[in-house]
């Protein structure tokens, strides 16, 4: 037991934080909503910006606009952790903000990154545009429809189906690395 | 030959579903019709399927998602908190915080 000795001041409890968090439940539920989301956001990253450091830099920077964009809407949600159908719009909402913040900030960055990419793997694919890499990888990466494509990134119809045909023909016009060499003929 | 042309440069087109319906149904009805047209097709469909193959995706490993995942706690933990709470406020949601 601590003896108290006089002029000593004594702290029953630890000292408070400068600042409280004053919605806890909805600060552990939001993480939990957002965190799933994190690979995809990285693959998308790395197809920016083919640096593992840069990436992630890219990813939390994303993370963090999209979260201060969209604050209004994150506080006057009405949470129940027991709707997963709701959780799932959420997190597809959020899901094409992040994509959009990834797409815009990546694409401002790598017009600023002077080194060529060396890898041997996927040459093709960097040798395009960021944009139409970003595009790429939406449609042919995961599958999305043009229309989702066009509302996420914002960008008009006849870009996006410009991009993936620019991409579909830049990537097919070499043969990938996995696939044999044919043999020359005499 | 001229048709052959016509629907063969629909092909991406139609994979990326951007015919219109009766388009569609005309570009079904010649691949269903044309055994040549339809080889090429298929030949198309599996270049079309081997594009996920040229594209990449990396996983992050285990640390790197470490240092994501801390970071955006961090930028939740900013975006809730309320500089200007009162003390009764503060010491509820410590409370909330902890428990």
């Amino acid at each position: 037991m601590k003896t108290l000795v006089f002029g000593e001041e004594f702290h029953p409890l630890p000292p408070l934080p400068p600042v409280v968090i004053i919605y806890p439940v909805l600060k552990k539920d939001l993480f939990n909503l957002i965190q799933p989301l994190l690979p995809r956001c990285h693959s998308l990253a790395m197809c920016m910006l083919p640096d593992d450091l840069q990436a992630q830099q890219l990813v939390i920077d994303s993370f963090t606009q999209c979260l201060l964009k969209e604050k209004q809407t994150w506080l006057e949600r009405e949470w129940d952790e027991d709707d997963k159908k709701m959780q799932m719009a959420l997190r597809k909402q959020f899901l094409k903000s992040l994509m959009r913040a990834i797409v815009d900030l990546g694409t401002r960055r790598a017009s600023q990154v002077t080194a060529p990419y060396e890898g041997k793997e996927f040459r093709q694919f960097y040798s395009m545009d960021a944009r139409t890499r970003a595009v790429a990888w939406l449609r042919f990466q995961q599958g999305w429809s043009l229309e989702d494509i066009e509302r996420a990134l914002s960008m008009k119809r006849h870009e996006v189906i410009e991009k993936v045909h620019n991409a579909r023909f830049l990537m097919m016009g070499q043969p990938p690395h996995w696939m044999p060499k044919q043999e020359a003929t005499p | 030959m001229i048709d052959h042309d016509h629907f063969a440069k629909k092909i991406p087109a139609y994979f990326d579903g951007t015919l219109r319906d009766g388009e569609k149904t005309e570009f079904e009805a010649y691949v269903g019709g044309n055994p040549e047209f339809a080889q090429l097709f298929r030949q198309k469909e599996v270049e079309h399927q081997t594009l996920k193959k040229r594209i990449p995706d990396f996983m992050p490993e285990e640390d790197a998602l470490q240092t994501m995942s801390s970071e955006i706690r961090e930028a939740i933990t900013h975006l809730f908190k309320d500089e200007d709470a009162t003390l009764g406020t503060r010491v509820v949601g410590w409370f909330k915080e902890k428990l």
